[in-house]
């Protein structure tokens, strides 16, 4: 290979390398920076998750400690006059229930024994102990407790607080529950979050024996799990399927969905005896993110291929148009007067650089002396 | 004297009574000048806000206050649902059915959907759009609750001109669509009442809508068929909109929906809040339909022919070479080939532009595309005229370099403004 062939080709070779390598340095840095403003939205939506379920439980726990403590609740439980709970609680729960989506009330025996249910006066003497471990708890040790259960309605934030009669003994408990729903509603409402849960099918077709609706459908089934509620049923079908669901540990990916990007975040649902029992997903869009990063790349290329081509450019025209050519003519002119070729005068001087303009010189001189 | 007096005096008191009771029948004190539709005059200023410590009612008289120049008739005032009888909110009882409902607390929540059935037409060089849509408004009112013993169907409901003569009779929510170009060409309402007091009031109407275009990222943009619906005549305090789970599902395109050179996607519900006087906020819930625009349709009249013209300078400097003496092509036939170029640039957006309007301004593909076309006949231009005709690279670094510049630019340019107009078509899918 000669030297006007390598010397630029290994220049450009050099300069490209280098260019892609720094392209590709920057395209990297933009990834991660991407991924980190990606992952303090997953963290920030798990957040939310938290702080909303914490508020709804905490306010949960308020009104059932409230109402346990009215004396007139207490007496009429203390005596076991389910009539005279019920007159005295029912128009309380009925506006607890319209305003505040508080969905079920409950006042359970010793040890846990269903003994009036405000949404659902007629049902009473079944005993959910078996089931509910968290009531159990209560009851035995006389403390509230708060979380998501699932329980016959379905799943809801429930708080459990013990009651006592009038001489301060124990002698069941109260328990306020209030609907998913309204909970993940709020959460789109306040932080434009999507968000929809996921209920273990097995476990929601033997604990929720009086869910309403058509929750329990082929259309709602996600691998092992039952889609109990949504913000967005046809988003959460493109964006959750069979496959992602089933997690054992909080679980983030990106998903285009009508014709965006979402972030998903995965939270698995336990209950108050730490088995899973859900999925909690949660979705965020960021198209706007995603798109930021697609034209900051289409961008880097640009600026990589400019350089290429004018470095390249740049090498040749150097190489071959300061160095090569005007030597080549020179050559060209040196064999032709070795062959007695006396009459082609060099170029005019300012054609070549300095090193070469002695060459020139000397030809001249040489062609002076072969021509006299 | 005393007499004559006093007589005087019960004359005199007879007559200012008259007077008094005269000027009271001819000129009530308030009302019939607006009950009657009449010029508003000086004294008919809008009403400021109730303070934000007033009571509800009192806050409820000053939203119906405000309510009344909303119920003059404008295009862009047309109103989802009739203005009800809504004068002097607060004096009604427990019996008038047109005053807010307060049964179940203030703010009242109204619960809304929107459906889209049909997409008639979207022009977004107007940035207009015809479409025939269902708005569902769904709040509760417990003095229209009743046994459901009653009503074999689980609830009451009235149609079209029924349902008009039955909401003028009762509270509804007043929703302005603040971007309906005009008044719409169809009206029609449902209005069902079930038991536990909770009302629903379906509006199916087609009418022409405003919208604002981004075409940034034309022709793989998306828009909005936006509803923008507010609540003008009660603040946030005793109104507020609301998005519930069954408002989602509600709110989609019709299944099998079309729109030409578009496609639907879902709908999205955005709620949010606009500023009135003294601090006051009124509800907004804005209803889109995502719609994609089908790229292959703009791909033949504006791309093919933008591409195209790109190869307008580069024949310029290709048809072009050089030689000992400089270069073979006289640089004013290639300037006349640069010049050329720049009238038909110039022709082709007057023909794009005037075609597609809505990516006349701003930054986009096409108004890109044609920067690189400018900026590349100027660069042709520029070769044209230092190269071929002054020959400066010659005169500055010699002959050599000069051919060899020149050898690099047939090349480099093309490679260049290719890679340009593809990292622009890239950028603008991204």
């Amino acid at each position: 290979m000669t030297f006007r062939r390598r010397a630029p080709a290994i220049l450009i070779l050099i300069t490209t390398v280098i260019v892609s390598a720094m392209s590709y340095f920057v395209h990297e840095l933009t990834d991660v920076m991407v991924e980190s403003a990606e992952a303090s939205s997953f963290k920030l939506m798990r957040a939310v998750l938290t702080d909303v379920l914490a508020d709804n439980e905490e306010a949960a726990l308020v009104r059932a400690e409230l109402i346990s403590s009215l004396p007139a609740v207490r007496k009429a439980f203390a005596k076991r006059d389910r009539t005279a709970l019920l007159d005295e609680c029912k128009d309380m729960f009925a506006e607890q229930q319209e305003k505040y989506g508080m969905d079920e009330a409950q006042f359970h025996l010793p040890p846990g024994v269903s003994f009036l249910r405000l949404h659902e006066p007629g049902k009473f003497g079944d005993d959910e102990s078996g089931a509910r471990p968290m009531l159990v708890d209560v009851i035995k040790n006389k403390m509230h407790r708060k979380g998501v259960v699932l329980n016959s309605r379905g799943v809801s934030v429930t708080s459990i607080v013990p009651m006592e009669d009038m001489d301060g003994k124990p002698n069941g408990s109260f328990e306020m529950g209030l609907d998913l729903a309204p909970v993940l509603d709020e959460i789109k409402k306040a932080y434009a979050i999507e968000a929809s849960v996921y209920i273990d099918e097995k476990k929601l077709r033997e604990v929720a024996v009086d869910l309403k609706g058509d929750v329990l459908s082929e259309k709602n089934r996600v691998g092992k799990y039952i889609r109990f509620y949504a913000t967005h049923t046809d988003l959460s079908s493109m964006l959750i399927k069979d496959t992602d669901v089933d997690v054992a540990e909080p679980r983030s990916y990106d998903r285009i969905a009508n014709g965006a990007t979402w972030g998903v975040q995965l939270v698995p649902l336990y209950d108050y005896a730490n088995h899973q029992i859900g999925v909690f997903a949660l979705a965020r869009d960021f198209s706007e993110v995603t798109a930021m990063e697609g034209r900051s790349k289409v961008w880097q290329i640009l600026a990589s291929v400019f350089a290429i081509v004018l470095l390249a450019g740049a090498i040749l025209i150097v190489i071959r148009g300061m160095l090569l050519r005007p030597l080549a003519s020179l050559n060209e002119r040196m064999a032709a007067l070795a062959a007695g070729d006396a009459t082609k005068p060099a170029d005019d001087p300012a054609t070549y650089c300095e090193e070469l303009r002695d060459l020139a010189e000397n030809y001249e001189r040489l062609r002076a002396g072969k021509s006299s | 004297m005393k007499r004559a007096r006093g007589l005087s005096k019960g004359v005199f008191t007879v007559l200012l009574s008259a007077l008094i009771a005269f000027g009271l029948v001819v000129f009530p004190i308030r009302g019939h000048r607006a009950a009657r539709g009449a010029p508003a005059s000086s004294a008919d200023k809008p009403t400021p806000a109730a303070p934000p410590g007033a009571s509800p009612s009192a806050r409820a008289a000053a939203g119906a206050a405000k309510a009344s120049p909303s119920a003059a008739p404008s295009a862009s005032a047309a109103a989802a649902t009739p203005a009800p009888a809504k004068a002097d909110a607060t004096k009604g009882g427990e019996d008038d059915l047109t005053t807010l409902p307060l049964g179940t607390g203030l703010p009242l929540g109204i619960r809304v959907g929107v459906f889209y059935l049909d997409v008639k037409s979207f022009d977004d060089t107007k940035g207009e759009f015809v479409a025939t849509t269902d708005v569902r408004l769904r709040w509760t009112d417990l003095r229209h609750r009743f046994p459901a013993s009653e009503e074999h169907r689980g609830y009451r409901e009235v149609r079209f001109g029924e349902a008009d003569k039955k909401l003028e009779t009762m509270w509804s929510p007043h929703l302005e669509i603040a971007n309906r170009a005009e008044a719409p060409s169809f009206t029609m309402r449902r209005l069902r009442i079930f038991p536990n007091g909770e009302v629903e009031l379906m509006t199916r109407t087609t009418a022409r809508y405003k919208v604002a275009i981004d075409a940034a990222r034309f022709p793989f943009d998306r828009q909005h068929l936006l509803l923008d619906l507010i609540v003008r005549d009660s603040d946030t305090d005793e109104v507020e909109l609301a998005a519930q789970h069954e408002d989602v599902e509600f709110s989609r395109p019709a299944r099998g929906l079309t729109i030409d050179g578009w496609t639907a996607g879902l709908v999205d519900l955005d709620l949010s809040e606009v500023a009135g006087w003294n601090g006051d906020r009124y509800g907004r819930l804005e209803a889109a339909l995502d719609v994609d625009r089908d790229p292959k349709g703009a791909l033949a009249p504006v791309f093919i022919p933008l591409v195209a013209s790109l190869l307008i300078p580069l024949l310029a400097i290709w048809m072009n070479k050089s030689d000992e003496d400089g270069f073979e092509v006289e640089a004013f036939e290639l300037a006349n080939v640069v010049i050329g170029g720049l009238f038909s640039v110039i022709a082709l957006s007057f023909a794009i532009y005037s075609a597609y309007g809505v990516i006349a301004g701003g930054d986009n593909t096409v108004t890109r595309l044609f920067g690189l076309n400018y900026v590349s006949l100027a660069s042709a231009l520029g070769v044209v005229v230092l190269f071929f005709r002054f020959k400066l690279p010659a005169k500055l670094f010699g002959p050599y370099v000069q051919a060899e510049m020149f050898r690099v630019i047939l090349w480099a340019l093309p490679v260049l403004s290719t890679a340009t107009s593809i990292a622009f078509i890239l950028a603008a899918k991204a």
